[in-house]
């Protein structure tokens, strides 16, 4: 049965009257005298007041109080944060985890809301190679300034509690600033405004107050970053006696984000200081095998300074990178690094221009210190964020091993197409060997993982982690890894072998082969260094 | 500082090295909002401030919509409103963003015969609603026409749908989502007290001593409503009863972790001990009671004594004692229950235990008392009263004809035209569509297909119908993909209208947002059903909702939720809501903000005196075997999630709160006798199904029992459909399952 064509008609022209009419707040607009609020009243704005910033002097600072009695899980800190600050669609500067008692018997289990812990010696600060934080002298609070960050995203490795936020659209990091401009203003912080049960808010605390052994949170726990390192001024306190916690997260590990420019660029700017390291060894005996080295290490460095440079969320301004060399090993890397290249290409044309002996050879070693110096500082970044498994053994070993092992089979390859000398094949060897030690030993950090031992300490756990990964969410992409690496490593010999039977042409087709396989099974390698840290943040969950 | 002395020389190159401001800083720039809001951010600033109540649950919490040139931009919770007091949830607080949802519909939909979905016009839309319901009316009467609503659209919307549905079209069924959760509240309030009535305010949670919480988790479910205990002065105790160890049992002073579903034999244990001690306000019983010397034989012969119970109840028997002691001792004991009281197979009496030990007390009409029904949804109360389902408008009886006579006088229609059959419960018309009796049916901002309890039937069951119309702010949910015909519906936050919080408070909804597209307000929605049925003066009569609301009013008039002295919206606008009653002799303004029932004694029966009702106990109709040997429980995942996901989804910042619905909690006994390890992959299995998990390994469940989140899209596979047999609520909150890891061999 149809509608009659008058009927439909008529349902059209109600359709549109109706349409029309919702188009209109009439409501608003009809009540609107009746809309102010009275911030006077409990519970408003004005009303958590900041009795603490007069008590403010040297030696104090303000910290956010987190009552964790209080704290019920309701997560409003997160999104009152997120609404009166106006942040990006994802973008939050609180989070809410859980710890959850250890054992069989105990079912205790307790929200921790975070934000930055202001700290006293903020590693974020300390990290940042373009001095885009300031601690401010008299609050204590640490604050980002977003037009000077240029996206290096090196304070989020920095923080042990990962609280500073990557904002994609905006290529910078962002963080809690405790609402400064609310507290000089008499106002209390987002969060402290949003929590239901009142149980954050913000107090003075004196600096210095032998926090270092003042674990973060009360009672006996595992897996919560140490406080010793920044010195996190936040404190949690409870009434309550607690039992031995662990973050409810605990055993959800997952692979962290991968950052294939830098990986790119470790691999790319160590082989290119390997090369120099060894063609070193023929500074003045053979100019062709140094250009041969500068023109690899030039290009190689070049390319690796490009991938990082593509990494930067705001790579027009990384000529900023110097202004924190004091304690930046970022910023002395771009620094050192900054140099080292352009100085490959300024030691390769006076090689070419037939300078070669004596500026030459000069500017050839301090070339090559400088590239040293710059490997260095590359180890030490990651070092310096206090993560397990990015430790100076673990660091320099990877670092190092892909500087002197990929550099050795660049250089033998060179000293038998270029002399046609068999020393190469000693270099070779060389290199072969360093290589393989290394992926043994990434092997064998795979192994810590086990079900049916547990470690000891935070430690050995945050390792246990990165092994928990690369067998399994990450087991793929490591089996390519040794697969690479091994069959580069077996190539190379075959390559040597065929170089004395077959002749120089099929030996270094051979080696073209394998040096593919052993530079991409080392990207693979520094992929996975980022991909599967895993040590641990503040409780999430 | 090399900077600042090239500074002085250069500021240009000084800023471009060290640049403290710029576009980028300035993004986050704060300044004062006026109107009372402290900072907002710049990019942020309102010209308008309005106050609306939140559309998520029935907590009904006042928030101030920050508007420039009349949209809404941000908003932040009202300071003023009585409800909260200047704070929310993280729904609350993210509240528009699920307006502007990338999913959202924003025009109607046809399923073509091949089973191809269309875009429509609204004429051809409503022409083939109106075409096939009427033919499944011709062909099998209008019986076999039925809607499903909600408690999520504002009353005046759920009122026409009402009018519209039953005495327009003729349907003889209809139901809500509120059967899911307050069908057990409202069946027993109308059987003990007479009328479906929480007697509560909130400034009772600030006003009692004693603090009884029967299967809620209120920091989490109602975070706001705990707000107001935390503001209680008296350090009240507070007594959590709930077999997992909830945010809220944390919070408490005591948590009685008692097996599932034993809630109704605790509450007869606690009536066996205040009887035998005589703690009992026999004045209170003698002047206000009917049915306490039944109830007290009837506690006594079972033999419901604390020893007695102990066992099933999986605690001591003195801990049921002293639970008793501390609610006779205390000067003012408030009961509050949710879900885990009205989602089970006896929960009617389970409620009904509740009020008769708060009737034996005492504990009812004076400040920080009374047996207090917590509600779910932003409007489930609304619902309750005028959604013409189970009862005729302002808790009218169906089958009382002078009820029919005064609802047919006010609307102006021939009492004819109303049924005198109660309506088909959900689940009845779900089998009646199995039986081929019910062919067509009309859902409305609810999404069944997900979280009806036996998921697998309930989506067969939609798959049978001969027409199906889904009427939803999102063509995505569950149901209406299901939907042969959708219609695009505006939201909450795109219309006018009022909501009834769970302490009885009409509170005020406005349009802060143009709904998207082609989508309409469900008042208009059904004014077009209307017009195309040939019945559109039934509504027409009404054009704007505020008028809607003038006719609710008159309807209420002499009924125990009489509003008639509200004078409009605006009363609600200046009072910040206004809790019925509030007859015409109040004159509607200077009414108390805070305001319980039954300070008089006075209950809504004939005799005045309250009802006690009590049944024997029963065990669940699915018990745990060698087969399926855990108990399944289901309830709130996180304060984030919000019935289906349909709504909070959309927003970034609520998923990162959410928790994660595949996570199943496992006790770590029972964990290291299948070999499970935290974060595990298991899979779960009943008699009905089978889903995939995520083990998490924690005490917070028992032995032998497991919890998921009820938010997740699978859980409902699993779920047991048991019914109570008074309110035909669903037992969401038990059933028997297995766990395995998804390592382990299967037989």
């Amino acid at each position: 049965m149809r509608l009659q064509e008058d009927q439909e008609q008529d349902l059209g022209s109600l359709l549109v009257r109706l349409l029309n009419a919702q188009a209109e707040p009439t409501l608003v607009d009809q009540l609107a005298q009746y809309q102010e609020e009275d911030p006077t009243r409990e519970g408003g704005v004005y009303e958590a007041s900041i009795t603490a910033l007069n008590s403010l002097g040297p030696g104090k600072q303000l910290a956010f109080r987190v009552d964790l009695d209080e704290c019920t899980g309701c997560k409003a800190c997160v999104t009152a944060c997120h609404n009166l600050n106006g942040l990006a669609p994802a973008e939050t500067w609180r989070d809410v985890g859980s710890v959850v008692a250890m054992g069989q018997q105990t079912s205790d289990h307790q929200t921790v809301t975070t934000a930055c812990h202001h700290c006293e010696e903020p590693a974020c600060l300390k990290g940042c190679p373009v001095q885009a934080y300031e601690k401010d002298a008299h609050t204590g609070i640490v604050k980002h300034l977003d037009d000077q960050c240029i996206g290096c995203s090196y304070c989020i490795w920095k923080c042990p509690y990962d609280v500073p936020k990557f904002n994609d659209t905006m290529g910078i990091v962002r963080k809690c600033d405790m609402c400064t401009g609310r507290l000089s203003a008499g106002e209390a912080p987002a969060c402290v405004q949003g929590c239901p049960n009142e149980a954050i808010s913000i107090q003075v605390v004196s600096v210095g107050e032998a926090r270092s052994v003042k674990p973060l949170l009360p009672g006996s726990h595992i897996g919560i970053p140490s406080s010793d390192y920044t010195r996190p001024t936040t404190q949690y306190v409870s009434k309550r006696a607690w039992p031995a916690v662990q973050p409810a997260d605990r055993s959800k590990i997952a692979p962290s984000e991968a950052h294939d420019p830098l990986a790119l660029m470790l691999v790319l700017t160590q082989m290119s200081l390997g090369g120099m390291f060894y063609g070193g060894l023929v500074v003045g005996s053979s100019s062709s095998l140094v250009i041969y080295h500068l023109l690899w290490s030039g290009l190689s460095g070049g390319l690796g300074l490009l991938g990082a440079t593509l990494h930067l969320g705001r790579p027009m301004y990384a000529f900023r990178a110097f202004l924190g060399w004091r304690t930046s090993w970022l910023s002395r890397e771009i620094i050192l690094l900054g140099g080292y290249v352009p100085l490959i290409w300024m030691t390769l044309g006076l090689y070419l221009l037939g300078y070669g002996s004596g500026v030459g050879h000069i500017l050839y070693a301090f070339t090559g210190l400088l590239g040293l110096l710059a490997g260095w500082s590359s180890a030490m970044i990651y070092v310096d964020t206090q993560r397990p498994v990015w430790a100076l053994f673990h660091t320099l070993g990877r670092f190092a091993g892909t500087a002197f092992g990929l550099g050795a089979i660049v250089h033998g390859a060179g000293r038998i197409g270029l002399l046609n000398d068999l020393w190469g094949m000693f270099f070779i060897g060389l290199g072969v060997v360093i290589l393989g030690i290394k992926l043994r030993g990434e092997m064998r950090l795979k192994r810590l993982f086990s079900t049916k031992s547990s470690p000891q300490d935070s430690v050995q756990e945050a390792l246990a982690r990165t092994a928990y990964l690369l067998q399994g969410p990450l087991a793929g992409q490591f089996r390519l890894r040794i697969m690479l690496g091994a069959g580069g490593l077996a190539f190379s010999l075959l390559a040597g072998i065929a170089t004395v039977v077959w002749g120089t042409f099929v030996g270094l087709s051979l080696f073209g082969v394998a040096g593919g396989a052993l530079l991409a099974g080392e990207f693979m390698e520094r992929h996975l260094y980022f991909t599967s840290e895993a040590s641990f943040r503040m409780p999430g969950c | 500082m090399t900077s600042h002395t090239i500074s002085d020389y250069l500021s240009p190159i000084a800023t471009l090295l060290k640049q403290k401001d710029g576009p980028l800083t300035r993004d986050l720039l704060r300044e004062p909002g006026q109107f009372g809001l402290g900072q907002v951010p710049e990019r942020l600033r309102p010209d308008a401030i309005t106050r609306v109540v939140c559309g998520y649950c029935s907590t009904g919490c006042g928030l101030n919509v920050h508007m420039r040139s009349g949209e809404a931009l941000n908003l932040s919770p009202s300071s003023s409103y009585p409800v909260n007091q200047g704070t929310a949830c993280p729904k609350g607080w993210e509240a528009l963003t699920p307006l502007s949802g990338e999913d959202r519909g924003v025009t109607p939909l046809i399923r073509e015969s091949g089973g191809a979905v269309r875009s429509a016009t609204w004429v051809e839309a409503i022409q083939a609603l109106v075409d096939r319901f009427r033919a499944v009316s011709e062909a099998h009467g209008p019986a076999a026409m039925a809607f499903l609503s909600t408690g999520q659209i504002v009353t005046e919307e759920m009122f026409c749908l009402g009018v519209l549905a039953k005495f327009g079209m003729g349907m003889v069924h209809g139901d809500g989502n509120t059967r899911q959760c307050m069908a057990t509240a409202v069946a027993a309030y109308k059987q003990a007290f007479g009328f479906d009535a929480p007697p509560y305010t909130y400034a009772d949670f600030e006003a009692s001593d004693v603090i009884v919480l029967v299967g809620s988790n209120l920091c989490i479910a109602h975070p706001i409503m705990w707000e107001r205990i935390c503001r209680n002065r008296s350090s009240p105790a507070i007594i959590v009863i709930d077999p997992r160890t909830t945010e809220t049992a944390m919070a408490a002073t005591e948590h009685l972790a008692i097996r599932p579903k034993s809630d109704l034999l605790l509450f007869y244990a606690v009536a066996w001990e205040l009887i035998a001690q005589k703690w009992l306000d026999l004045d209170y019983l003698r002047d206000h009671v009917e049915g306490f010397e039944a109830f007290r034989e009837f506690v006594k012969d079972r033999g419901y004594s604390p020893e007695g119970v102990a066992q099933t109840v999986g605690i001591e028997a003195d801990r049921i004692r002293a639970l008793a002691k501390t609610i006779y001792q205390g000067k003012s004991v408030s009961f509050w229950w949710t879900m885990g009281v009205n989602q089970g197979h006896q929960a009617v009496r389970t409620a009904q235990a509740i009020i008769n030990v708060a009737l034996m007390t005492g504990n009812i009409g004076r400040p920080g008392t009374g047996a207090n029904s917590i509600t779910g949804q932003c409007n489930a109360m609304g619902s309750r009263l005028f959604s013409n389902t189970t009862c005729l408008p302002a808790g009218r009886d169906f089958t009382n004809e002078k009820h029919r006579q005064e609802v047919a006088e006010a609307l102006g229609i021939e009492v004819d035209r109303i049924s005198d059959q109660v309506s088909l419960a959900y689940d009845q018309i779900l089998e009646g569509v199995r039986e081929g009796k019910i062919r067509a049916l009309w859902v409305i901002a609810t999404n069944g297909a997900h979280s009806w309890i036996h998921q697998h039937e309930a989506k067969e069951t939609l798959k049978m119908l001969d027409v199906l119309v889904v009427q939803d702010m999102y063509a995505n949910t569950e149901t209406a993909q299901l939907a042969d015909i959708y219609l695009p519906a505006a939201g909450w936050g795109e219309k006018d209208g009022t909501f009834i919080n769970s302490e009885r408070r009409l509170g005020l909804i406005k349009r802060i947002r143009k709904p998207p597209g082609q989508a309409l307000t469900d008042y208009n929605i059904f004014r077009l059903v209307a017009e195309a049925w040939g019945c559109g003066p039934l509504l027409s009569q009404w054009p704007s909702p505020e008028d809607v609301f003038q006719v609710m009013k008159d309807l209420s008039r002499d009924t125990p939720c009489d509003f008639s002295g509200i004078g409009g919206y605006r009363d609600l606008e200046v009072q910040g809501g206004i809790q019925w009653p509030c007859p015409s002799s109040t004159s509607g303004v200077a009414v108390d903000t805070e305001r319980r029932l039954f300070e008089d004694g006075q209950f809504y029966r004939k005799n005045g005196r309250a009802l006690m009702w009590f049944d024997a106990h029963e065990k669940p109709n699915e018990e745990p075997d060698e087969q399926f040997p855990f108990v399944l429980i289901t309830g709130r995942g996180s304060s984030s999630e919000w019935h289906t996901q349909t709504r909070t989804r959309t927003s970034a910042v609520l998923a990162k709160l959410h928790r994660d619905p595949k996570t199943v909690d496992v006790h770590p006994v029972d964990a290291a006798r299948l070999g499970i390890v935290d974060q595990m992959p298991v899979t779960i299995r009943s008699r009905r199904g089978e889903i995939s998990g995520i083990a998490s390994v924690n005490a917070t469940v028992k032995p032998g029992e497991l919890f998921v989140s009820m938010h997740g899209a699978e859980v409902n596979q699993l779920t047991y459909p048991s019914f109570d047999p008074w309110s035909r609520q669903p037992s969401y909150k038990y059933c028997a399952v297995a766990l395995a890891s998804e390592f382990s061999k299967r037989p």
